[in-house]
């Protein structure tokens, strides 16, 4: 689904014109984007503009002072339980991981299911075996993180974000981490997800990717959204000169 | 030589029951100790600046004070206010919130070195912050300070001598009450020394073969 052709569905992600500051120092600035169910946008730019600020704030791992960010139907921002029930909607991805080192992959992924969703034990480990299995980890679903590759460890982070059933994935940078030879099987993956109508947000710098799977492409920089467009517009024919030259530095 | 071995050699089967006293009480003051740590590195990161202070106070006072004194405070203190304790109940008490303290420090200095990674990613999943303490932070604690806390206990295993003081008939106190008997203060309490060195040598062992079982759940 490209973005012209979006049915006039309320979107699953709504930001609208939103700030956020650091002290001072103004991180976001009036960012407004919208989302449709199964749509896929690769945000990128520069380090600092406010990438993973923009996605973190998503899900409230920070919070905006002004604007309204909507996901699911849920207002972002007026409460606690909203930011709860959001989180129990929306899985994320990081860069480092974040995989529990003292827990195997299966215990990784059954923590949440058990205690957010109230599912029982039996019911959390066959659904962590079957996504472990569906990211071709199953051999190594009784392993600790730290006796698993870099790329392994990924792939295992976004087991356990979809063992809660997200309506979306937020991706920070899944591949910045790894090394080259590792990169790939961890796209691989995300494009699955993507073939599947996964609705998934993901900063990234790996512009292939972006070219292959988005539905469109954001480019921001000082904290503001510059330009988006759908990939081949945006790739083929970027309007602003801080996304050519920004491009410019990432393709070469 | 004026060592007598037979003495020496006869301490033993009276030493070792008495052992056990020790090691009971040295496991249960641990115990206690843990939980009294983990509530007040909790607490202690609620950041209400009241409780913070109190804990401070504590944590000054227990460090600040011999461990001796806080034993006869226990013993002779508490019933003073009218809470009757037996001596081994004090004892262990005095021990266990001494100990709370010292680990409570151990457990912040594990912490402030600790990946916020993984407690991001619960709050990412929707997980409470209750359940982000006993699932995610407190388990990777243990696991990254299981050295020290065990170094602690044999520091706990070497306060339990303390309570000879207080009546407590555990090695210490055995090995005063051969010697009292047989006139042999030296082989007693050599022996004594030795029951209690045995005692924390196989600790150490055995924390050091838990240090190998988790060495991969340590990240
Ligand atoms: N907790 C914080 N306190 C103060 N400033 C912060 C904080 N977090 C981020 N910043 C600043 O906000 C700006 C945007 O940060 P952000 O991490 O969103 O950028 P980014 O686009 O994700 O960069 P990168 O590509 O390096 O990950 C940066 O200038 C950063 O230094
Ligand atoms: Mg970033």
């Amino acid at each position: 689904m490209s973005n012209s052709d979006a049915a006039p569905v309320a979107p699953i992600i709504s930001v609208t014109g939103v700030s956020k500051w650091y002290g001072a120092f103004q991180v976001l600035t009036d960012v407004s984007l919208s989302v449709a169910k199964g749509e896929k946008v690769v945000i990128c730019g520069p380090s600092g503009s406010g990438k993973s600020t923009l996605i973190r704030c998503l899900n409230q791992l920070e919070q905006h002072q002004q604007g309204s960010i909507v996901v699911d139907g849920i207002e972002l921002g007026k409460s606690e339980s909203a930011a709860q029930a959001v989180r129990r909607e929306v899985g994320m991805v990081f860069q480092h991981f974040n995989l529990f080192p003292h827990l195997d992959l299966v215990q990784n992924c059954v923590l949440a299911p058990m205690s957010v969703r109230g599912m029982s034990r039996r019911a959390a480990e066959a659904m962590a075996v079957k996504l472990l299995e569906r990211v071709r980890l199953g051999e190594h679903a009784h392993k600790y993180p730290s006796q698993l590759s870099g790329g392994q460890q990924q792939r295992a982070a976004i087991a356990r974000a979809l063992c809660m059933e997200p309506r979306v994935m937020l991706f920070d940078e899944p591949t910045s981490a790894l090394d080259p030879e590792m990169v790939g099987e961890v796209l691989d993956t995300m494009r699955g997800l993507a073939a599947e109508g996964m609705t998934m947000m993901i900063v990234t710098h790996e512009m292939g990717f972006a070219r292959q799977v988005a539905d469109r492409v954001v480019f921001m920089d000082r904290g503001q959204i510059v330009e988006q467009a759908p990939p081949a517009a945006f790739f083929g024919a970027p309007v602003h000169e801080r996304t050519r030259r920004f491009l410019s530095q990432v393709l070469h | 030589m004026d060592f007598d071995l037979v003495a020496f050699g006869d301490a033993f089967p009276r030493l070792l029951p008495a052992a056990l006293t020790n090691l009971t009480i040295a496991l249960v003051a641990m115990t206690l100790a843990l939980i009294g740590g983990t509530v007040l590195t909790v607490l202690r990161t609620t950041g209400i600046g009241l409780l913070t202070g109190a804990i401070g106070v504590l944590i000054s006072f227990i460090r600040g004070t011999p461990i001796l004194v806080q034993i006869f405070l226990f013993y002779y203190g508490l019933p003073a206010l009218g809470l009757d304790l037996t001596p081994i109940q004090a004892g262990v008490l005095a021990i266990a919130l001494n100990s709370s303290i010292f680990i409570t420090e151990i457990m912040r200095g594990g912490l402030s070195g600790m990946d916020p990674g993984p407690v991001e990613a619960a709050i990412a999943l929707g997980v409470r912050a209750r359940t982000i303490w006993t699932r995610v932070i407190l388990p990777q604690l243990y696991i990254r300070i299981l050295p020290p806390l065990v170094n602690e206990l044999t520091t706990i295993v070497k306060g339990t001598a303390l309570l000879s003081v207080i009546t407590v008939v555990e090695v210490l106190r055995t090995a005063q009450q051969i010697a009292n008997t047989t006139f042999r203060p030296l082989e007693a309490l050599l022996a004594a020394a030795i029951v209690l060195f045995a005692l924390n040598l196989a600790i150490s062992q055995l924390g050091r073969r838990l240090e190998t079982r988790f060495a991969a759940r340590r990240g």
